[in-house]
């Protein structure tokens, strides 16, 4: 049994959206360890499922498809022969994909930076070099910080393969790297919108190395606008629909409640800070970390709200909060303004609504019940705009790993490597000129909703409302 | 999730005041100057016992050395809305103003060896140095070492600074505490 790229694997595990993947043997070690099977009882997608049913899926089955992706996309470039693919790298940069979201925290992308205030990619490089991982992979001959470097996006000077993991950084970190082509599958098939398809074969059977650079046949270019569409698609229509926005917003307003009272009341939830994680000794990551899982989140909820601590009238709003997400009752949207604007314009805009949006709060604060009230929910209270790129504009600079790049003839022998987005006929290259804006603000009191929406067009300036705000009373 | 474009004054003070204010609105423009702005901000937040300014940017490693996608973003969208960019004095602490002056300083003691021999491209300076800086930082200093790593992984650019100026590159940032 052997791997598309040619390792002995010691098992094939089946999965819904590859079908059977092959793992080695020290892939199977790092998959054993209760940190590594601690992503199974992280959510994908956080609370999504509770506006798509099907989105239970978790971060193990995704660090699984992200290990045959990148197997897929070594597979093309080892059978171009140019000799640097050798079965070391391969290994490092599959396990380097296996282990590229070790670090997600419960609820994934929700409380991320929350407590302990450090990214997924910082922590899992933590748990690489500290856990039992570390243990594992060094059994097998595998230097930890050879993988963690790489999902840090700082390849170790020292590794041996350095030059060649170096070049190999875009199929890890890029705007089409071996992690987005495997949650747009898995996202779309699991929420079961009929979004996030791409056309994988085509874009994985393009990929090259020319000039030291990873690139793509130009026959490639509609595979791969197709995927970039597909992401735009999955963020406006799953990842930020305004129900989504809205449990991850009352998720945060819970951790607030249950960071708050960590002190006074015994709670099994608690995010350490970046210095205890890095104080730590190895074998409390296959132990006590476990315990920081969804499950006990909503177990320090329900006991904050059961605790004599917590007294009225914040007693009933956390217990409100509670009860939202657990009987997954809404919140009614009461104002919700998305705009593309332009990126220049955009950029201009995004203090000028930080501005306007201080005016909404100004006026509404002057009228009693409505932001002091439990159901009031602004989108994001630290950051009151988002703005958002669908896709990224093109940034034309040889320093840049992140941007797509094809690979066009340009004569008879001859070969070009060209920005995708340079490409006269993109189709993308406009999305990418532009910003989503999205406000959306959320009351239970139809009354409240009401002058939510007045006041918010009025200081929005939108003349139209109807055209750009959907109120849903 | 999408990046936030922020207006980082303090990005654009240092490197207007240590590369000055064309490098800053004429980012997009060249690759000199984009090589030039990304390596001098790494020697500025980076080395081993130089003072150092702080930058809520990540940076990463690819084929032209050190490189801040972030920072990328930050100043290639910021031309248009620079005029409008408050230039009241950025406070920088203590520390930071240093590490201004301290690069700037040996910036110059870089730029005076380049001039005396003869090297007429200063962005393959920078970037020599930024992955020098690099390749030293988690380890002891020495300095043949740091020299190979350089000529195996840029052959091109160590065949173009030669050794004899490489090796008193890496002595200037030894003494200046970045490697």
């Amino acid at each position: 049994m052997k791997t598309l790229t040619g390792l002995k694997a010691g098992k094939k595990i089946v999965d819904p959206v590859h079908g059977e993947i092959p793992v080695t043997e020290v892939e199977l070690a790092v998959i054993s360890s209760p940190i590594f099977q601690r992503l199974r009882s992280v959510t994908h997608l956080s609370l999504a499922s509770l506006v798509f049913p099907g989105a239970t899926h978790n971060r193990f089955q995704h660090s699984l498809g992200t290990l045959q992706v990148m197997d897929r996309l070594l597979f093309t470039l080892k059978s171009q022969d140019i000799g640097e693919i050798t079965d070391e790298v391969i290994q490092v940069m599959r396990l380097a994909a296996l282990l590229h979201d070790c670090g997600h925290l419960p609820f994934s992308h929700s409380l991320e930076k929350r407590g302990s205030g450090i990214d997924h990619e910082t922590l899992g490089s933590i748990i690489i070099e500290k856990s039992s991982i570390a243990e594992r992979l060094s059994k097998h001959g595998i230097a930890p910080t050879s993988i963690s470097s790489l999902i840090q996006q700082q390849p170790v000077a020292d590794d041996p393969f350095f030059s060649t993991l170096t070049k190999l950084l875009p199929l890890i970190h890029s705007n089409a790297d071996a992690d987005r082509m495997d949650y747009l599958l898995r996202d779309g098939y699991f929420t079961g919108v009929p979004f996030g398809r791409i056309d994988f074969d085509r874009i994985c059977n393009s990929i090259r190395i020319e000039n030291d650079q990873v690139c793509f046949l130009d026959k490639a270019q509609d595979a791969l606008e197709g995927f970039l569409f597909s992401r735009y698609q999955m963020y406006k229509i799953v990842y930020n629909h305004k129900t989504v926005i809205c449990y991850d917003l009352i998720l945060n307003k819970l951790l607030d409640f249950i960071e708050e009272y960590s002190d006074k009341v015994s709670l099994p939830f608690r995010i350490p800070k970046m210095d205890e994680f890095l104080a730590v000794k190895p074998d409390w990551f296959d132990s006590d970390f476990l315990s920081l899982n969804e499950g006990t989140f909503f177990e320090s909820a329900r006991a904050l709200i059961k605790s004599t601590e917590l007294k009225e009238p914040k007693r009933s709003i956390c217990e409100n909060f509670y009860k939202t997400i657990i009987t997954r009752t809404p919140v009614k949207n009461a104002f919700l303004f998305t705009n593309l604007a332009e990126v220049e314009k955009g950029k201009k805009k995004n203090s000028e609504f930080c501005e306007k949006e201080k005016g909404i709060f100004a006026e509404l604060s002057s009228i009693p019940g409505i932001i002091d009230h439990w159901s009031f929910l602004r989108y994001d209270p630290s950051k009151p705009i988002n703005l958002e790129t669908p896709i990224e504009a093109e940034i034309a600079d040889e320093q840049d790993y992140t941007h797509i790049k094809l690979l066009k003839k340009s004569g008879d022998e001859r070969y070009a490597i060209v920005y995708l987005q340079s490409m006269p006929n993109s189709v993308v290259k406009s999305l990418a000129r532009h910003h989503r804006v999205l406000i959306s603000y959320y009351h239970n009191n139809a009354g409240a909703r009401e002058k939510i929406n007045e006041i918010a067009s009025k200081v929005l300036s939108l003349e139209n409302a109807s055209d750009t705000t959907r109120a849903m009373q | 999730m999408g990046r936030w474009i922020m207006l980082d004054r303090k990005l654009y003070y240092v490197i207007a005041k240590i590369l000055g204010e064309d490098f800053v609105t004429g980012y997009t423009e060249k690759f000199s100057t984009r090589i030039i702005v990304q390596k001098m901000l790494y020697l500025l937040t980076h080395g081993v016992r130089s003072p150092r300014v702080s930058l809520p940017y990540s940076w990463s490693f690819y084929l032209r050395g050190p490189y801040s996608p972030e920072i990328a973003h930050a100043l290639y969208y910021v031309n248009e809305v620079f005029d409008e960019i408050p230039k009241e004095q950025v406070q920088l602490s203590t520390e930071e103003t240093a590490a201004v002056s301290h690069l700037s300083q040996t910036l110059k003691l870089i730029e005076d060896q380049r001039k005396k021999r003869g090297i007429s491209n200063s962005e393959n300076v920078f970037e020599a140095a930024a992955t020098l800086v690099y390749f030293g930082e988690r380890k002891q200093f020495d300095k043949e070492l740091l020299i190979q790593k350089l000529k195996a992984f840029k052959p091109n650019i160590y065949k173009l600074l030669r050794t004899d100026f490489l090796s008193e590159l890496v002595t200037v940032l030894n003494e200046n505490g970045y490697c």
